[in-house]
């Protein structure tokens, strides 16, 4: 048989090492193997460089890998359940996650539940698996660095977006943890591994490239949650960096002679997608914090009716202790019509709470009185349902019914200052129930269409709060001037 | 082919790119550029990629493309409708956000598993973009639509409705008072109008500044010396807004400012009402301007008045909303006092 000499094992050495044989038993055993193969071809009257790559061909483009990936997975049982682990809780964990997601978008009970197991599987589980198989599986310098920074930077993004989500604390130094190790210690790792691999040098400007955009994609992130100053430049500067510029050289100097739209091409494309697709949303949603910003306002419209509503007592209390006033029975009518409609109100707040929350009267009370606990904040549909419909005009909804209420209460109150053309202004003014004007754009729709439509249920209330203010208002017009009447008439 | 098709993909997502820019900054055409970017994208793109894609690659994983599309197509053109505002956007983020994972992944791993020859870089690729989405996807379940800053905008205009309805009731008290009062009683009277007037006024520049400094000089929300709050487009700026309220230590700011102008002002109708007990209560009340004690927190903390009306890290419109809030106030605090001559 035909001996090798020593330079042509030495080629073939190298050539399994390059090949990212990692495991070294089987490094040998290849190295052996592959030499005995040749040694056979030679020996049906080849040459070396014939021979060897008859024997190449055999083995198959990524064969040796391959290999390798079969027998560490027939021999490595760590291996083996690591990486059925990953497969199993990746799917399990991120299914769960988007219908947690879904759950939390509209409301339905259980999310929290399901977002908190997701995550934590995702985080405790998929994440240290993945990572163990890719340590395995792909040779890097430096990469038990790469990976140590690549777990702990995860699990504490997605603890952090998992406190953000559930208002739990600390959400806002884990978020900032983790975007910090994954900006300034993953992505340069990565990048400097990245160049030391001379194989593909005429890549590396554009590694930098894209690793200096994603950094600072990930930074206009983390600045935005964070709501620090300066990040819509950075989102953008990344945005632009990322599309306009990383994409199509990239794409030219990995796919320009290619035969075939590659799979790689596409994943890509999808992939910068969706990240400018979340950070657009990121950046012209709003944090649900801002419906705390409901609550002042609310609570200022309280204090300020129920302020108004003691001085008015207090007028009627004063009335009622002159008994020869000639018309006695209208501040009580005043009265009455006006605390009718005040409740008419507060059954409406009721019922939308009830209906949109699904809850007891007791509890919608209760709601009522600390909006901040009603749940579905930004229902929209039910108080539409309720109050006015989906289309103008229609005369069953309670907005129309509030509207002829407050049309008659203006009739009674008008009536109680027909002297004082001042107190008329101010009570048509307060209890202003006419059509929107026509204007080029649109038509003129109903007053409680324009009030109501699609008005989310936190604003609703406060709305109907603002409207129950407005009628103590023109019920204390309507009272002053009767108290005005009387001083004139002692 | 095969060169259009990458080109065309290029050029289709930068459309998309700068079009979420123009969204953002609020500039004109981000509607034009994000529906043909996706659009075309969805529905011409990505039909011709992954065929190319299948018919290049000759192996049979015919159901793995046609998922890949399926998924790609329904989440894409779920984000147009919903960037866009569409009807029918919510029925299509109920599918579009799990259907990655229900459908295309398991499909994907199926086929991987079958395959001869695995590439682990690929699965490890799809698996990490994967995880990237859904964590991205819970992560938006907590913001809200921008429309609901809208509707603090209709509670602006109302809470200045209350506004003019005082103001006009207070100058008919005005000129009811002027033609019946004693001359020394009249200047009073006259002291109260010019205070009121510069502490609205004081409101009104913190307004206009606030607008000015977040929306641009140029403000299509600054007509004269009027607001028009629905032309306000920077309604959810918050870092401008929070240093000009509370300057950069937080106790510097037009709050602080604001709060000296408000007790300057209700000690002076307290010292014209002190025979009058019950009116000078209601003074007290309406111009309180000490610490309040939220029992929300639990442990008995104090939150400064300014922090109350004007609260760290929030929206500029909330802000305006709430210096509407508090001329109802003052308006009626001067109310109260002009009802105390009659």
């Amino acid at each position: 048989m035909a001996k090798l000499k020593v330079e042509h094992i030495e080629i073939i050495i190298s050539d399994v090492s390059n090949a990212g044989i990692t495991f070294s038993h089987l490094r040998e055993e290849l190295i052996d193997h592959i030499c005995c193969e040749v040694e056979n071809e030679i020996f049906k009257g080849f040459s070396f460089e014939e021979a060897y790559e008859k024997v190449k061909t055999k083995i198959g483009h990524k064969g040796l890998k391959k290999i390798q990936e079969n027998t560490l997975f027939l021999i490595d049982k760590n291996y083996r359940i690591m990486k059925k682990t990953m497969r199993l809780f990746g799917v399990v964990s991120m299914a769960m996650m988007a219908v947690g997601a879904i759950f939390k978008i509209q409301h339905y009970p259980g999310a929290g539940i399901l977002l908190t197991i997701s995550f934590a599987l995702m985080g405790l589980v998929f994440l240290p698996s993945a990572l163990y198989v890719m340590k395995r599986e792909i040779t890097m310098k430096g990469s038990t660095f790469i990976f140590i920074t690549g777990l702990f930077g995860g699990i504490a993004l997605l603890g952090g977006v998992l406190f953000k989500i559930q208002h739990w604390p600390g959400s806002g130094i884990l978020l900032l943890a983790g975007y910090l190790i994954i900006c300034i210690a993953l992505i340069p790792a990565i990048l400097v591994s990245r160049l030391r691999d001379k194989s593909v040098k005429h890549l590396h400007s554009v590694y930098i490239l894209g690793a200096f955009s994603i950094a600072i994609y990930l930074l206009g992130d983390l600045f935005k949650t964070m709501h620090y100053p300066g990040a819509s430049p950075m989102l953008l500067v990344g945005a632009t960096l990322l599309t306009a510029v990383f994409l199509p050289i990239y794409a030219y100097k990995m796919y320009s002679n290619t035969t075939y739209v590659k799979g790689g091409f596409i994943f890509l494309c999808i992939g910068i997608f969706f990240f400018n697709l979340f950070n657009i949303l990121l950046a012209i949603n709003v944090s649900k914090d801002v419906f705390n910003s409901f609550m002042k306002p609310i609570q200022e419209v309280e204090f300020t009716s129920n302020f108004i509503q003691t001085e008015n007592a207090e007028i009627i209390t004063q009335l009622s202790n002159i008994k020869q006033l000639s018309d006695s029975t209208l501040f009580k009518k005043i009265e009455v019509s006006t605390d009718e409609l005040n409740n008419f109100i507060e059954d409406i707040k009721q019922e939308i709470i009830i209906k949109t929350d699904g809850c007891s009267k007791a509890e919608a009370i209760e709601k009522n009185k600390n909006p901040q606990f009603i749940i579905a904040k930004d229902n929209k549909i039910i108080p539409t349902e309720v109050l006015c419909g989906e289309e103008p005009g229609d005369s069953l909804k309670k907005g129309f019914i509030l509207k002829s209420k407050i049309n008659s209460l203006k009739a009674i109150l008008l009536k109680a200052s027909d002297r004082n053309n001042e107190s008329k202004t101010l009570i048509n003014k307060a209890l202003e129930t006419a059509n929107s004007a026509e204007t080029n754009e649109s038509k003129s729709v109903p007053w409680e269409f324009n009030q109501f439509y699609h008005l989310p249920i936190i604003a609703a209330i406060t709305k109907l709060n603002y409207l129950q203010r407005n009628v103590r208002i023109a019920e204390m017009c309507a009272l002053q001037n009767l108290e005005q009447n009387k001083n004139i008439s002692k | 082919m095969k060169k259009f098709i990458y080109i065309f993909g290029i050029i289709l997502l930068n459309l998309f790119a700068f079009g979420a820019i123009f969204k953002v900054m609020h500039w004109p055409g981000a509607g034009i550029l994000i529906t043909v970017g996706l659009g075309l994208f969805a529905l011409i793109f990505l039909p011709l990629a992954f065929f190319n894609n299948y018919r290049g690659e000759g192996k049979k994983q015919f159901s793995l493309h046609l998922s890949g599309f399926i998924c790609a197509l329904i989440c894409i053109s779920g984000a147009l409708f919903k960037v866009q505002h569409w009807p029918g956007s919510g029925i299509m983020l109920i599918i579009g956000v799990p259907l990655p994972f229900l459908y295309f992944l398991p499909v994907y791993l199926y086929h991987h598993n079958k395959a001869k020859e695995k590439s682990v870089i690929n699965f490890l690729g799809v698996m990490f973009l994967m995880l990237y989405i859904s964590v991205f996807s819970a992560f938006l379940s907590l913001s809200v639509g921008k429309e609901i800053l809208n509707s603090m905008v209709t509670m602006y205009e109302d809470f200045s409705k209350t506004n003019e309805l005082y103001t006009l009731k207070n100058n008919m008290d005005y000129l009811k008072l002027e033609s019946s009062l004693p001359l020394e009683k009249k200047q009073k009277v006259e002291k109260i109008k010019t205070k009121t007037i510069e502490l609205e006024k004081t409101i009104e520049s913190i307004k206009i500044d606030l607008i000015k400094g977040t929306d641009g000089i140029n403000s299509p929300a600054i007509k004269g010396n009027k607001i028009e709050i629905g032309k306000f487009s920077a309604r959810e700026e918050s870092s401008f807004t929070t240093n000009f309220m509370h300057g950069a230590d937080g106790a510097s700011g037009m709050a602080v400012e604001l709060k000296t102008k408000i007790v300057d002002y209700r000690e002076f109708l307290l010292s014209i009402l002190k025979d009058n007990q019950a009116k000078y209560q209601n003074i007290n009340k309406l111009l309180n301007t000490s610490d309040i004690t939220d029992s929300n927190i639990g442990e008995a903390q104090k939150i400064p008045w300014e922090v109350q009306f004007f609260q760290n890290g929030t929206y500029a419109i909330v802000i305006l909303t709430n210096l509407e809030c508090l001329e109802t106030r003052i308006k009626m605090s001067e109310a109260e006092l002009l009802s105390s001559f009659k």
